[in-house]
């Protein structure tokens, strides 16, 4: 008949708070208040000196050899570990240092335990474990162990003799005088409120846990809301630069908008009036495509703009393309004589196609107007604009088609000397004109020459000083 | 009296009174602009820098008439 120990006070809540046994079975009721009671009248009424003496159980086989299992176990904190199991582990190896059978030439205790179920135990003093194999647990063999610990647990019981009141004790549970229990523990718990020492020590653990939390979740929470913040940054960092960017266009768009508010469409007699005053323009043609209507128009200009340093430059240093081209030295006084001295300019040309009021740009190889004049060397032979591009764009930004169609003009009347590639296509057409009858040239006094007429004028003027 | 409307690369139709007698370097000066190294054309009329000194008169402007006066900046062509 199982014991029935439900209201003892030793197996209350509150006593089991100061005792953490491991693993345990199911009729232990009897082993825990002994080993209890015995660690509660050790304290002697201070319960801070309580040194629970626990237990763990395991019906887990690890085979026959006892060190196996004194090995599994070693890093846990109970005091006896109780293996079921169906039959006892035989000793196949030594025992490790410190470990020894329990067997008494004057007790014989594993005679009396096997009566219940064959057992065998191991202990060691100093570390005060015990290790017990058992074959089939059961309530008997429960008190049993339970009436003999003091002759197991040898560290509490060097003499193997409890004292008068243990003695009771052990005795009760022999007999399994579940009144006589009941009275020992009810006056072994009346010494010390455990329940009071329970609040207060749970109390305390609950500050300090409580204390742990807060901390951790407040540096978390700062953690969380600056990684936030920072990505919130960013965020508003990207899209600032995004809403500079809309703000940068919309102005573009309002100052275009209100240019063209301000500016009436052009209608076609303002175009062709402002190119009928400009003699060096002639209107070609209108085209219609899905890109709008196209007004071709024709520069007729002299390349008059240009850097005389630079030309000087190249002319005079013997490695540069242009001498290295072995020009004649008829022709290179000619080019002297145009560029170096200013005694002449070389008449260009060159086509822009406008279309609308917001694109211009040079249109490459036409063959209208006096095609034996020189095509403009940046702008018919390569349609680049260079640095008058960025002020032609600039105008029709501001719908002023009128001054980038003059920019046009600026940028024919233009040749850049450092662009060599291009003053070289120009020095070999011209060159090429050299027997020429063309008049190619416009001299200072403003009278149209050939190449070799121009060169006669030069030595003209050198005879006359 | 005649009407210069004025265009240069930062200034867009602007129209200013001025004499006869008056030059569009004197226009310019007034403005504060400097048109070293602009190409200059007046109605059409590409100027020379030595013409910049002429007056209006000098440059076969009526009075009372409305002329233009451009300023456009010479910039390289090319790569370079």
């Amino acid at each position: 008949m199982p014991v029935n120990l439900k209201d003892n006070l030793l197996l209350s809540d509150d006593v089991g708070y100061f005792f953490h046994d491991g693993f345990s079975f199911s009729n232990d009721a009897m082993l825990k208040v002994a080993l209890r009671h015995i660690a509660i009248r050790r304290a002697q009424d201070d319960i801070e000196k309580i040194k629970p003496i626990t237990f763990h159980y395991s019906s887990f086989n690890y085979g026959n050899n006892i060190a196996v299992h004194i090995d599994a176990y070693k890093n846990h904190t109970e005091n006896i570990f109780i293996f079921d199991r169906s039959s006892l582990p035989q000793q196949t190896s030594p025992l490790q240092e410190g470990w020894e059978e329990l067997r008494y030439e004057k007790y014989p205790i594993l005679e009396f335990l096997s009566k219940a179920a064959p057992t065998s135990i191991y202990i060691n003093k100093e570390l005060e474990k015990v290790i017990v194999f058992v074959a089939k647990l059961n309530e008997k063999w429960v008190s049993s162990f339970s009436s003999s610990l003091f002759r197991i647990l040898t560290w509490l019981f060097p003499d193997t003799q409890p004292d008068d009141d243990e003695l009771i004790l052990f005795k009760a549970i022999s007999e399994r005088n579940l009144d006589s229990l009941e009275k020992l523990s009810n006056d072994v718990c009346k010494t010390i409120d455990f329940a009071k020492e329970k609040r207060q020590r749970e109390t305390e653990h609950f500050k300090k846990d409580l204390h742990g939390w807060g901390s951790g979740a407040y540096y978390s929470m700062v953690q969380n809301l600056e990684n936030g913040a920072g990505n919130t940054r960013q965020s508003i960092s990207v899209k600032t630069s995004e809403l500079a960017k809309l703000i940068e266009t919309l102005n573009e768009q309002t100052m275009q908008l209100n240019a063209l508010r301000n500016s009436p469409p052009p209608n076609s007699d303002d175009v062709f009036e402002f190119f009928d005053m400009h003699r060096q323009l002639t209107t070609l043609k209108v085209e219609k495509d899905y890109d709008g209507k196209h007004l071709f128009y024709l520069i007729n200009e002299k390349i008059e703009y240009y850097d005389v340093d630079e030309f000087v430059k190249q002319f005079k240093n013997k490695h540069s393309d242009l001498n290295k081209a072995k020009f004649s030295s008829e022709f290179l006084e000619i080019v002297y004589g145009l560029f170096a001295l200013g005694k002449g300019s070389v008449k260009t040309r060159c086509v822009f196609k406008l279309t609308g009021i917001s694109q211009l740009y040079p249109e490459m190889h036409w063959k209208y107007g006096d095609t034996k004049i020189l095509p403009h060397p940046h702008l018919d032979m390569g349609a680049c604009l260079g640095r008058n591009s960025s002020a032609i764009v600039a105008y029709l930004a501001n719908s002023n088609w009128s001054q980038a169609v003059l920019q046009s003009i600026v940028a024919t009347k233009n040749i850049n000397f450092r662009d060599t590639h291009v003053v070289m296509k120009m020095m070999r057409w011209l060159n090429s004109k050299l027997n020429s009858k063309s008049k190619l040239i416009v001299s200072d006094k403003g009278i149209e020459m050939s190449l070799s007429e121009f060169h006669a004028y030069l030595k003209e003027l050198t005879n006359n000083g | 009296m005649i009407t210069v409307k004025l265009n240069t690369d930062s200034i867009r139709d602007k129209m200013i009174v001025s004499e006869l007698d008056k030059t569009p370097n004197s226009i310019f000066s007034t403005l504060g602009i400097n048109p070293s190294g602009s190409m200059v054309s007046i109605d059409g009329r590409t100027l020379e820098s030595h013409e910049l000194d002429l007056t209006f008169e000098e440059l076969h402007v009526k009075a009372g008439a409305t002329t233009s006066l451009n300023s456009n900046v010479k910039a390289d062509g090319g790569t370079n």
